[in-house]
């Protein structure tokens, strides 16, 4: 542990994002992208976020990181506090001190996130040495043993390599080793394993749960993938349109889905159905986020859609454990 | 049945280096002794992650590519091939209004007036569940799954016999996805089409498929009846695969990791290709695999599989 960490009050959460909402302008308006969207991830927790393209998963992620560009959103409503620090009020130079130290992020496309110009070692040790007051061998040091956490075999020569010669699971293992550099207390990977084939996304999603459990950070990991969700999230939210519909323990959320979209999102994978029977699919189209949505935002789309569902907000329903929340008006016991 | 496109024993292999005066001395090799059949109405899955040579297989079948050696039987006219690619935003010339793209393969072939073409367009645009009052819009009008409906469009556009799908939902979210599988498997119905549908979504094939192909740096590893392939899968590399697939409702993932990369098809490897990243490798792996029936149309190419 470097001298800059800040204790944390070990019952607070370590990423917290209450009641955000948060806009783009556009010509003649906004783009409402995210709307009271509360996620809590606990410490040493891994929990998924879900949901298709357009949810405002990966919004979420860029706004906790504050990674959006500045000029370019607004944040309405809420507040984002990830390790004890007000992320939506800090300034550059907090934000540096907090980013590839204590925050890292894991992106989708390894290729891209990786800087074509330089070899994988002098990536890693600039990350290594940004943070730490450590000489150059010994974050030479430092990054071999990363890599090989990762199980990279021959570490001292990939590090020589660049991007390029490496292939797509052995850059994102290296992403994962340069996030994990600096001792993380909270990670955000965002569809870390998409772009990967099944086998090696196995492995690489096996490494990064181990890792995060070896030295306690919590992950947010964000994916479109309900069965990702279901083999490495302890707790999980589910996205549509910018709002989260529905949150609880991984299991009980796929098990006993209580929201008609997560119930849809179930029943729309091939898995779902015999085969070549026809799927579940999901008919019209995700409502334009430019508009004021008085009321659900799935309610054009929904089974059991009422008309109160188009006038007004539904409400927030918990369990009464509150281990599970639905934001829907159905009443209690009635099934899609 | 009647045979709609065959292969016999295809090898495709792709210069990739040269020596100082320009002559090729190094070869990718993308298929290694490909034979299969596709019959009328029937869909073939050809499963297989990416490297194994699909998408190659895709090109030797709507004959873009000729095979380095082997033949392609049944394909009298290209006519009677379609092809549906995994990106409709590149697969759609942006230019064009949408009843120009699903007519081009019909205009390429007889030129027939406008008139008769935007019949056809506004017919297929129907058939695919789009409305034929958008067909002067151009494709940036349309959502992906929209898209991916104009790419079936034209594909069908030529009354095909067979339809490669090369990874067409892999774009699309899982709502979208099960839209296109059913306009699919509706057309199939309508149309007694044959399909040969490429993916690396274990998911997709075996709700889609009848008859399943494995694929693995080039080879067929396994090949049968889907319920067999999925069922009782005989090649530890099938095997492997659909254990690696995510799924629902069952726990929390094994901690435990396997080796995944995958050998180069520059060379070779000696014996069986699977033998580094297998675990039941044992005496007999070093020798060359040939595919052997299991019996009941299931083929497997490993000397340990039983029945």
């Amino acid at each position: 542990m470097t001298a800059h960490r800040h204790d944390v009050d070990p019952a607070e959460p370590i990423l917290s994002i209450r009641n955000l909402s948060l806009e783009f302008p556009v010509w003649r308006g906004a783009l409402h992208a995210l709307e009271d969207v509360t996620i809590t991830v606990g410490a040493g927790q891994i929990v998924g976020v879900v949901g298709e393209s357009g949810c405002g998963k990966s919004v979420t992620a860029m706004a906790a990181m504050r990674l959006l560009p500045e000029d370019s959103y607004r944040v309405t409503n809420g507040t984002i506090t990830a390790l004890g620090r007000d992320i939506v009020a800090a300034n550059e130079a907090e934000l540096l001190e907090l980013r590839g130290s204590e925050m890292a992020m894991i992106f989708q496309e390894p290729l891209t996130a990786l800087n074509p110009t330089r070899r994988i070692g002098d990536l890693m040790v600039e990350v290594i040495r940004a943070h730490q007051k450590i000489t150059k061998s010994e974050a030479l040091a430092k990054a071999e043993l990363l890599l090989q956490q990762m199980r990279i075999a021959d570490a001292k020569a990939v590090m020589r390599r660049y991007p390029f010669e490496l292939s797509g699971g052995m850059r994102q293992r290296i992403v994962i080793a340069i996030a994990f550099a600096n001792d993380p207390r909270l990670v955000i990977a965002d569809e870390p394993t998409t772009a990967l084939d099944v086998t090696v996304q196995r492995q690489v999603l096996t490494l990064l749960q181990n890792r995060a459990r070896d030295v306690g950070a919590s992950v947010l990991l964000i994916t479109h993938d309900l069965g990702v969700v279901s083999e490495y999230t302890d707790f999980m939210y589910v996205m549509y349109a910018g709002k989260v519909i529905e949150s609880g323990s991984t299991d009980e959320v796929l098990q006993s889905p209580r929201h008609p979209y997560t119930r849809a999102l179930l029943q729309a994978g091939p898995e779902a159905a015999p085969p070549k029977s026809p799927l579940a699919a999901i008919q019209g189209n995700l409502p334009d986020l430019r508009n004021i949505i008085a009321g659900c935002r799935y309610a054009e789309r929904c089974p059991l859609v009422a008309d109160r569902c188009r006038s007004s907000k539904p409400p927030w329903r918990q369990d009464a454990d509150a281990r599970q929340g639905f934001a829907c008006w159905i009443e209690e016991g009635s099934s899609a | 049945m009647t045979e709609v496109i065959g292969l016999e024993n295809v090898f495709v292999r792709f210069p990739a280096g040269h020596d100082w005066l320009g002559r090729v001395n190094s070869h990718a090799h993308a298929l290694n002794g490909v034979s299969l059949a596709v019959e009328r109405g029937q869909t073939l899955g050809i499963l297989g992650e990416s490297g194994c040579g699909k998408s190659t297989l895709a090109q030797v079948m709507t004959g873009l590519l000729p095979p380095t050696s082997g033949k392609v039987t049944g394909r009298l006219d290209t006519s009677r091939v379609s092809i549906v690619l995994q990106d409709p935003n590149s697969s759609l010339d942006p230019r064009m209004p949408v009843w120009r793209i699903v007519t081009e393969p019909v205009f390429l072939h007889s030129s027939p007036g406008k008139h008769s073409l935007r019949q056809l367009a506004a017919s297929l645009l129907g058939r695919v569940g789009l409305r034929p009052e958008h067909m002067d819009r151009h494709p940036h009008e349309f959502s992906g799954g929209q898209r991916q409906r104009i790419a079936i469009a034209r594909a069908l556009s030529s009354q095909p016999e067979i339809i490669i799908l090369d990874e067409p939902t892999s774009a699309l979210d899982v709502s979208v996805q099960a839209q296109i599988l059913n306009l699919l498997l509706a057309l199939q119905a309508d149309r007694g089409l044959a399909y040969v549908l490429i993916s690396h979504n274990v998911s997709v094939i075996r709700h889609f498929c009848d008859v399943v192909a494995v694929m693995y740096l080039g080879q067929i590893v396994e090949q049968g009846p889907a319920d067999a392939v999925f069922g009782r899968p005989s090649h530890p590399y099938t095997r492997a695969l659909l254990e690696a697939v995510p799924k629902i409702g069952q726990g929390r993932a094994k901690a435990r990791l396997d080796e995944t990369e995958l050998p180069s098809n520059r060379m070779l490897p000696a014996g069986c290709y699977f033998r580094n990243r297998c675990p039941d490798a044992t005496t007999g792996c070093e020798e060359p695999q040939v595919l052997r029936n299991l019996g009941d149309r299931h083929l497997t190419r490993c000397h340990r599989a039983t029945a």
